[in-house]
Parts: structure tokens; sequence; C-alpha cells
């Protein structure tokens, strides 16, 4: 997509808005006209015979009327320009948000933090960048009247004052590639920033506690001032070209001035002419700037608009300039929840030779297959790093699969990352997030929902007792990320998130790692209390390997064996280190001081 | 910096301080640039007296090139007092954002627990870059545009008096207006940065967290609220936007008066004969040239609008107190800390006690495994031990000094903490493994990788430790992200070690590889380790079970495993009961 046809796309987004400002401005930059003729008028009649007071002044009166009604005219304009800064905010910020949710999991190519910068400086660019498009009707109307009212006085002292447009655009277009170098130098720059701050509160318990504050801020200090650089080569180089332009029209004006001597010595030019004229040189100079600027401009936003593009997946780039709702002027209609199609519920789940390689490097999982039937339980384990995570994160599209399929009720599934999610599958990542919200907002997410199933799943996951201790129980903030809760309490209560879903799938990535063995014993037997609960889920604990109905080991990215959890404890070495490994603890409780090898 | 301050300019000032010769330099430069733009003028008047009188072609051309010269000049140096200003802004400001960001994270967790991420971009960059344009440029254009002014008034005053007084008087009114109606936007213009900060708070903590917003299906709902929020930025912004411009508007209205009432005054001058046709022009042009100033005036109280908006959201962030004083022992014993809780109470607000009177003594080098169920104000004590909070009541001791006369640092110095939550850098792994300390080298990094068994791990990536870690390492296992956590820590040979259950994402079989090494890492230190998994504590000395915050047994570890009255018996029964069933 290209810049035009991007900018295409945003200005048909809300055509009325952008036609209203338009007009508007359009009207406003134009009344200058009428100024520089009436400042013509007035110095016309004050070289005249007549020196009747009255009469002189009655131009500058009118004059001072074409003011005061530009200043009411920019009342409105500026009121319907505000109200579309913010309409083409939320649309390109609506279409990134929805852009990175479709992408697959964390492969983001930006950090969260840096990717903050495209919400805020790349959409300015392209927010300024319209300005100028909103202004450009009106200063070409200005523009064209300024030249056919000067042509009339005088054709060839006129014609002078065409020469820097060509100029100017010339000159724009020769320096594009180097504005476009330098804008993105500094946006990275700033993206680096935001990125920097954004991980460093993130990860502000570390910083204090590893004493890393002064080589947090000396690398903060180093990133702001290679931003500063970049800053001020950007804006050097901005200026400097915005200032050739104002060079030209300077030698023009002195040109003009050097072309009429003469002429007003011969009397053929008067001084209203030249009040005019140079009247309307000064805002003329505005509308050839604007037009070089917007050339530049023009070329400058392909770096912002790539940044933008990379923030959606590979093939769908052009929705950023989606025509989506918005919704500024109205609550946004409530979200519709999920139905399942009876027919569809699931069956079976079938997985055959699924792959993934992490990019530059070994590491991934290959060719795995399995298959879940409705009711069952399937428990995938292997050491750290075996791939158990990667596993479940291809299956659910949170990693693109680069080979294998899906099957649901014996059905290939196209694009598991929008087909697996509630009602059909939902998912507890081993290191959960919650948000800052209160837990009730975190476990429903924002949907409404009777007591009994909230109660229900709180009950599953194991969190009653908690919410006695819980100051405000369900209504408790549990700060950003979930810090105000234990471990435990975040893992629990992203257990009953997913469980909230009520889907036929339920994938737990670890979910007892952060439980103790009494309440991950309690939440297992809740769960298999439940009629009809199909689980598939990475644990490398006997709670959950014991009950598996099919168990996966994984080891170094492939299955290293499977079966029941007797089969395996017989055939398999890989699994009886791994059992072994949970085992001694409880075998040296009298003694307790020798270590496994 | 004392705790409250008036918000005045002396505090803005501070930050133009180290900056100050350029500030000279610009004021020199701004200087020269307004003369030149008084004296054009000057030149157009000359030109018209002399076109219309008696003057030669080759004088006009002379006045005409010297016009060019000038106006010329008048570019260059526009271009190099933007290119100061900048640089003066840029480097205030960024002074401004390290002071943020220091001082922020100073503050105490209760601060952190309540901001997320995205809002401390706006306020530490996005605030402060409202204000970016305040410095340098605003007290350049101010004080430009008052010198312009007085200029251009100065030379009226010359030629006549009333047209001078008039032109003063409605100055003098214009730029009283202004002052008077200046701090008209700035509420909103507040609500509309707090409005920002949400919304880009949403954005951020929902990128950030990602898969769990996929994978259960709350994109809908993230839609949703993202629409709700940006509205809110859309009222406050509109509201902002335009009571911001209202000063402006009024000096436009009051310029034209003014313009009107001069030339009024000028014609009837000429009428009588006192001023030539090139007077009259100057007058016209001067009256023009009063615009400019005038209208940087109006453009700068915009930008102190929205500088004083973001100034009072990091004032009242500079101002906020950590609720943890910092204490000035800095001495603390060699070699392994002692520890002691004597009669400890806390809680993180006052009507949910976290912990009850807690008291235990352990002896340099002593080993302390934490037991109880998630909840239990295990994680409570570690934090208390590194006054990431205050206690209510009793004392806390390491090495038998008490903690709170103690200075964070010295305390942090000797005093290690590892997590279950490891929060990792886009950078590279050496940044990560040392947070970004220049002074640890790599054999140090090697040696403590190679014993926690990280190094093969490390060899082979491809750069080795230069290998960037990108998009906050999404990469990297959570069993591997807890091997980075223990590296950090011990790279920093702490005497105390607090480890909140760093196991607890590993393996069976690789914890028990692990084992042995943080074993070995831990007896140079005191160790207090904290666990669900009883076979992690086989090697500690001393056992503590806490229940709904009471300390319910604490004793040797051995004498409690073979005591069968003892709770910590009864938990290595159940353990193997589960383990067995």
């Amino acid at each position: 997509m290209t810049v035009t046809q991007f900018m295409g796309r945003l200005f048909r987004y809300n055509p009325s808005i952008y036609i209203v400002n338009g007009l508007l401005w359009g009207l406003f930059h134009s009344l200058p006209v009428g100024i520089g003729l009436g400042m013509k008028w007035f110095f016309d009649r004050a070289t005249g015979q007549s020196h009747d007071y009255l009469w002189l002044v009655f131009p500058l009166l009118v004059v001072a009327l074409i003011r005061v009604t530009r200043v009411g005219m920019f009342y409105v304009a500026f009121y319907k320009w505000v109200t579309y800064i913010y309409i083409l905010q939320a649309v390109l910020r609506r279409n990134l948000l929805g852009g990175i949710m479709r992408w697959p999991g964390r492969n983001l190519p930006a950090s969260p933090g840096e990717a903050m910068t495209r919400f805020r400086e790349d959409v300015d660019e392209v927010v300024e960048y319209v300005e100028s498009w909103v202004d450009f009707w009106g200063r070409l109307v200005y523009a064209v009247t300024c030249i056919v009212v000067m042509a009339r006085i005088n054709g060839l002292i006129t014609s002078v004052a065409f020469l820097p447009l060509v100029v100017v655009t010339l000159l724009n277009n020769l320096s594009g590639n180097r504005a476009r170098k330098y804008s993105k130098t500094n946006r990275e720059a700033t993206g680096r920033i935001t990125g920097f701050i954004a991980e460093t509160f993130g990860a502000v318990q570390a910083v204090k506690l590893g004493q890393a504050e002064d080589h947090v801020l000396n690398r903060f200090l180093k990133l702001n001032e290679s931003r500063r650089r970049a800053a001020l080569r950007d804006n050097l180089f901005k200026q400097w070209m915005k200032s050739l332009n104002q060079h030209v029209l300077s030698i023009c004006t002195g040109v003009i001035l050097l072309m009429c001597a003469s002429e007003m010595k011969a009397g053929r030019f008067t001084v209203g002419d030249f009040a005019l004229f140079t009247s309307y040189l000064t805002t003329f100079s505005f509308s050839i700037s604007l037009f070089g600027y917007m050339v530049f401009q023009h070329k400058r936003l392909r770096v912002a608009l790539d940044r933008m593009r990379i923030l959606f997946r590979p093939g769908e780039e052009d929705r950023v300039a989606e025509h989506s709702e918005i919704y500024l002027y109205g609550d946004p209609p409530d979200v519709p929840e999920p139905t399942a199609d009876e027919g569809d519920r699931m069956r079976s789940l079938e997985v055959r030779g699924l792959t993934y390689n992490y990019p530059n490097s070994e590491n991934g999982i290959r060719d795995i297959s399995f298959r879940v039937e409705r009711g069952q339980f399937l428990v995938v384990t292997g050491r750290i790093g075996s791939g158990k995570s990667s596993l479940v994160r291809t299956l659910l599209g949170l990693l693109p699969k680069t080979d294998g399929t899906i099957m649901w009720n014996g059905r290939l599934v196209e694009d598991p990352a929008n087909f697996l999610k509630p009602p059909r599958a939902s998912y507890t990542p081993q290191v959960p997030r919650l948000f800052s919200d209160t837990l009730q907002e975190n476990i429903t997410q924002g949907k409404s929902t009777s007591q009994d199933s909230l109660d229900r799943v709180v009950r599953l996951a194991v969190m009653e007792q908690d919410l006695l201790t819980l100051e405000k129980g369900m209504e408790t903030f549990v700060g950003p990320r979930g810090v105000m809760l234990s471990g435990g309490q975040i893992q629990r209560a992203a257990t009953a998130r997913m469980l909230m879903t009520q889907s036929d799938l339920f994938i737990f990535d670890d979910l007892s790692s952060a439980l103790d063995i009494e309440t991950e014993k309690t939440l297992w037997e809740r769960l298999f209390q439940e009629r009809d609960v199909t689980c598939i889920a990475v644990s490398h604990r006997r709670a959950a390997l014991m009950r598996a109905d099919h168990i996966i080991v994984m080891k170094d990215g492939v299955v290293e064996a499977e079966g029941t959890l007797s089969e395996l404890l017989n055939t398999s070495l890989e699994m009886q280190l791994l059992w072994q490994g949970e085992e001694t603890p409880s075998e040296e409780v009298g003694d307790g001081a020798e270590q496994p090898a | 910096m004392p705790p409250k301050q008036s918000l005045s300019m002396a505090w803005l000032l501070q930050y133009l301080r180290p900056v100050k010769w350029r500030m000279v330099l610009l004021l020199f430069m701004l200087l020269i640039s307004i003369a030149l733009q008084l004296v054009n003028p000057q030149i157009v008047q000359r030109f018209i007296d002399q076109a219309t009188g008696s003057g030669t072609v080759s004088s006009l051309l002379a006045l005409a090139g010297l016009y060019l010269v000038v106006a010329v000049l008048n570019q260059l140096f526009t271009v190099a007092l933007d290119y100061l200003g900048n640089d003066v802004a840029w480097r205030s400001t960024n002074r401004m954002r390290a002071d943020l960001l220091k001082h922020t994270l100073r503050l105490d967790m209760r601060f952190h627990n309540r901001k997320t991420p995205g809002e401390m971009i706006e306020r530490i960059d996005g605030d402060v870059t409202h204000m970016s344009n305040f410095f340098g440029m605003f007290i350049v254009q101010i004080v430009g545009s008052f010198v312009l002014l007085t200029g251009i008034l100065g030379y009226m005053f010359v030629h006549s008096l009333p047209i001078a007084a008039t032109m003063t008087a409605f100055t003098c009114l214009s730029i009283g207006v202004m002052f008077a109606i200046r701090n008209l936007g700035v509420k909103s213009s507040q609500e509309e940065r707090q409005a920002n900060a949400s919304l880009f708070g949403l954005i951020e903590e929902r990128i950030s967290g990602i898969e769990d917003v996929q994978a259960n299906g709350g994109v809908p709902r993230l839609m949703n609220r993202y629409h709700r929020a940006m509205r809110a930025v859309f009222r406050s912004g509109l509201k902002a936007w335009m009571l911001r411009v209202t000063p402006w508007n009024a000096t436009v209205i009051l310029f034209t008066i003014a313009v009107t009432a001069v030339l009024l005054i000028s014609v009837r001058l000429y009428l009588h004969g006192e001023i030539t046709l090139g007077t009259l022009f100057l007058f016209f042009q001067y009256t023009q040239m009063l615009n400019d100033p005038m209208e940087q005036l109006g453009n700068q109280l915009q930008e102190f609008q929205k500088a004083k908006s973001g100034m009072l959201r990091t004032r009242e962030l500079l101002s906020s107190r950590s609720e943890i004083e910092d204490g000035v022992e800095e001495a603390l014993p060699d070699g392994p800390l002692s520890v002691s809780f004597e009669q400890v109470s806390f809680s993180y607000n006052e009507e949910q006690q976290v912990l009850h009177e807690i008291s235990f003594d352990l002896k340099p080098g002593e080993r302390l495994g934490l037991v109880g169920r998630t909840g239990s104000g295990k994680s409570s004590i570690s934090r208390l031990l590194l006054r990431l909070y205050n206690i209510d009541d009793g004392i806390i001791r390491i090495g038998g000094v008490d903690i709170r006369s103690l200075r964070l640092k010295a305390l942090y110095r000797r005093v290690g903490m590892v997590t279950q939550d490891v929060q990792l850098f886009d950078g590279t792994l050496r940044d990560n493994l040392t947070l970004f300390n220049p002074n640890l080298s790599d054999e140090e990094v090697f040696e403590t990788t190679d014993r926690l068994g990280l190094r093969p791990w490390i060899e082979a990536m491809p750069l080795g430790l230069d290998t960037r870690l990108t998009t906050g390492g999404a990469s990297l296992s959570a069993g591997e992200a807890q091997l980075f956590a223990l590296t950090r820590v011990f790279l920093t040979k702490p005497s105390l070690v607090i480890l909140d259950e760093p196991s607890s994402r590993l393996d069976a079989a690789t914890e028990a590889a692990l084992q042995t090494a943080v074993d070995q890492l831990l007896e140079r230190c005191t160790g207090i380790v904290i666990a669900h998994r009883l076979s992690t504590l086989d090697n500690v000395d001393k056992i503590m079970v806490l229940r709904q915050g009471r300390m319910i047994e604490f004793g040797a570890r051995d004498a409690l495993a073979q005591n069968p009255s003892s709770e910590f018996f009864r938990l290595l029964q159940s353990d193997r009961q589960e383990e067995l069933a």
C-alpha cells in the first residue's frame, strides 16, 4: 500500500468531516485575499486626490471586519478539526490494536513498550499530514486567487512569484530519502526509550533488589542522549528544508522589489499595488511552504506507515486503514457472547505432524502427533526446554506452525488461533498475566455473569479461601499484572478465568507450578468431579500424571515416548527419570540428607 | 529536593542551569535576528519614499539588494535559533526524564503496584515531551516577542506620540488579557493527559499479556474497553483544545482593534502632512509585524498550558515520597548475616492483617525453610526483609542492625532475592544477566552460569552473551527465565539470599540437578527458602510453618521431621501420601 492509497482510504473513512474541514479552513485561509485587496484599496485612495477622512478610512474598517470574521471562522473550524483529529486517532489506534491482537501470541515484531510509540508518534504523524491536506485546499484557492489578482496588476512581476514553487518542489523531491532516514532513526530512538521505560517498570522489583537503579539510569541516559541527537538532526533537516522554501521566497521578494523599482518610478506600479504584493507574498509564502512541506511529509510518512504496517500480520497490512467503527459519540455495543454451535461441540481433537522452529535457532518441536477424545485428560511432560510449552502454544496458534495438521471432529482447522478459542478451547499460560482491574473483572473478562457461575469457577480453582482473606473480595484491585496477589493466587485466578469461558477443551500450561501440593490436589479432584471435562495439561507433577488417560513425554522437541503412566514407567527411561526426581523427597523423608543424583 | 515546594518557574529553571551558556548564546542570536527583522521595513520605507519621490533607479536597486541580504541572513538565524532552542529543550528535558526515572524507581512497591508500565511511559516520556517546547523555545520566544514589541513601540515613540501611546495601551491590554485567562485550559489539559495515560496503560498492558487475552477470547471485550478509553480521550481532549485556543483568539481580536486604531490615527497625521506616504506604509508594516510577537505569545500561552499540565503531573510525581524512609547506617558485619524478627506484624492495608507477631532468630550461615499454603504470608516475610514495605509493629534485624536504620543501598548490596516472577529486558543476554552493570566481567558471568547449568544454553546462542533477547524474552521458556533470575542474584554475591520458590517452574529432573548448584551457592551466605515442594527443603537447617499469617512452628528441620506431633511431620506425611496415592 502506497502512502497515497493509505491517505485515500483514510479520507474516505469519514468523507463528510473531511469536506467540512476542507470548506471551513478553505474559507479561513482565503479570507486574507480580502485583506490584501482592502489594503490596496486604502493605499490607492491615500495616494489619490480626495482627502476626505471617512472616505479614506472606509477600506480600513472593511479590513477590520474581515479580520474579526476570520476569528469567528477559526473557532468553528478549529472545533471541527479537533474532532477530526480524534476520529483519525481513534480509527488508526483501533486498527493497530486489532491488528496486534490477531498476531499469534507473543510473536509481535516489536516489544510492547516499543509498540506504544506507534500508537503515539506514528499516529500523530498521520494526523499532521492530514492537517496539511485540510489546509491544502484553502491555501490553494488563496494562492491561485493571489496569482490571478497579481497577474492582472503586473504579469511579469507575478511570473517571478511562480519560480519558487518549482524550485521548492524540486528540492523536496531530491531530499526525500534523507528525510526518511532521519525520521526513522528518530522514531527508533524514541521506541527504544518507551520500551525501556515499560520494561523497567515491569521489572521494578528486580531492579530495586538487584541494586540496578544506577545501571538502569545510565542506560536510560544513553538512550536519551542518542534520541536527542537523532531528534536534533531530524528537526534541523526539517527546519532547513522549511527555511530553504523561505529563502527562495525572500529572494523572490527582493527580485520583485528590483523589478518594480523602475515600474514605480514610471508610475505604472502604485504604492497600493506594492502594499498588495507584500501583503500577499508573506501569506503566499506560507502556501508555497505548505506545498513543499507536503511533498516532504508525504515521503516521510512512508516511515510511519511502514512502522504501523509491521504490527499487522503478513498479508493483512492494508487493514491499517480499515474503516472500523469507533463509537466516539456513544457507548460501544455490548460484546456478543460466542455461542457454541451444538453440532460442532468437541468430540475429538487430532494433531498430526505438528512442527514449529524458533527463528534462528534449532529449538522448537518436530513432528508431534496425538489425539484427544472428549472427556479425556492428556498430560504433556518432559524436561525444561523439551518443547512442552511450545507444543501447546503451537497447537493454539500462539506460535505459527511450520508444518502439520490439526483436526477438530475430523475436520481440518485452517487457522488455529481463530478457531481454538472460547467456546471451543481456552488456555492458562505458564506465567499468566492478570490486568489492572478488579479480581472479578479479571476472572469474567468484563462479561456479566451470575453469582452462581462465578462461585462455581472460584470453587473449582480453589480460590474460595483466598477470597475471604482479600480485603474487598471479588472487588479487590489486583494491580498491574496482578502484583497485589501472590503467585499462587494469580495462577488460580487465571485458571478461574479459563474455566469461566466454559469451553469444551481446557489447556493448562503448567498450572500447578505455583501451587502447593494440597491446593493442587484439591484442584484436580474438584475439576474431575465435574462431568465432561476435556483437558490438555503440561505438567511434570505426579498429581497430574496419575490422572492422565494418556501421557506424551517430550525430549528435545520430539515425542520421546507416549502411553499410559504404567506403560511408560516400564518402558521409558526419560519417564522414569522424571518420575524418580519427583519421587525422591518422599522416599527420603525420614533421614532427609542425601541428594538425588 | 524539599518535599513540598510551591509550583514555580524557579523549579523549571533548575533544569536550565546546566545549559545556561547555550541559553545566553540563544538570546544573543535572538537579538540579532530581531534587529534584522526591524531593519527590513525601514528599507522598504526608503524604497517607497524614493520611488514616489526623487530617488534614482540605481539607489532603488541598492535598497532592493540590501533587502535581499538582510532577508537571507534572517533565514539563517532562524534555522540556527531553532536548532539551538531544540538542543536546549532536549538537554533539559532529558535531565528531567532521568530525574523522574530515578525518583520513581526509588518509590516503594505500594506505588508501583498501582501504576501500569504504559502509564509510566506517559508520565516519564509523554508529560515531559509536552514540556519540551517550554524549555528553550518558550523563554526565547517570550523574551524575543517582548524585545520585538519594545523595538517597534520605541520606533513609533520617536515618530508619533499618539500612535505609540495607542499601540502601547493595546499591547498592554492584550498581554493583560492573555495573562488573566492563561490558566483557562490547564485543568482540562491535565484531564486530557490522564485520559491518555489510561488509554496507553490499557493498550500496553494488554499487548504484554497478549496470549492471556487471545486464548481466552478476551479480544472483543478488549476492543470494547479500548473504545471507552478512546472516547474519554476524545471528550477531554476536545474540551482542552478549545479552552487552550481561547486566549489566542482573544488577542487576535484585540490586535485587530489596535491595528485599525493605529492606521486611523496615521491617516489623520498623513492628511495633515505630518508623515510621508513611506512612513504611513512603514506603520502599516510594523502593525503587521506586531501580529507576529502577539501570535507567538498566544501560541506560547497554549504551549504554556500544555506544559503546565505536564509540569503539575510531573511535580506531583516528583513530590510523592516513598513510605520507606532511608536510614543512615552503612555498616553490616562481614560474611553471612544473621536475621531476627521480633514481634513483627504487618498488613498491606488496614483491614487485613497479613502477619501476626512473628518472632524468630537465624544465625549467620543458617538456612531456613518457609512452609505454608499460598497466602499464608511467606512471600510477605521476604518482602519485609527487603523493606519493600514498612512493618506495622516490631523490629527486623539483619546482622544485628535494625533494617530501618540501614541505608537501603547497604541493605540491597548484601541481600538478594529470587522471585517466581522473572522480568526480562529487551537487550542482550549480558544486559539481562548483569542488569546493565558494566563492572561484571564475562568470566564472572560464565562462572555462575556454569554452576547453574545455563552456560551450554548461552553458548548455543548465535552471538553468545551478545545475543539480543527480543520482545521481552518471548523465546525463553519460563524455566530458562528462572535460571536467569538465579544467575542475576548470585552474581551480586549476596550475604543473605531469599529464594521465593525459585524452582517452581522447573521439572523434577532439572530441579534435582539445579539443587546441588543452589546448595553450593548458598554455602557462602545465610539463606531463606520458600517452597511448596518439601523436597526443596531437604538441606535446610530450620523450618518455619506459617498458617494465615501466624507462625505455628519453628525449629530445627531434623527434629521436626522426626517428631510425629509436629505440623511439619504431618505435611511430610501428606506429601508422601500424595506421591504414593
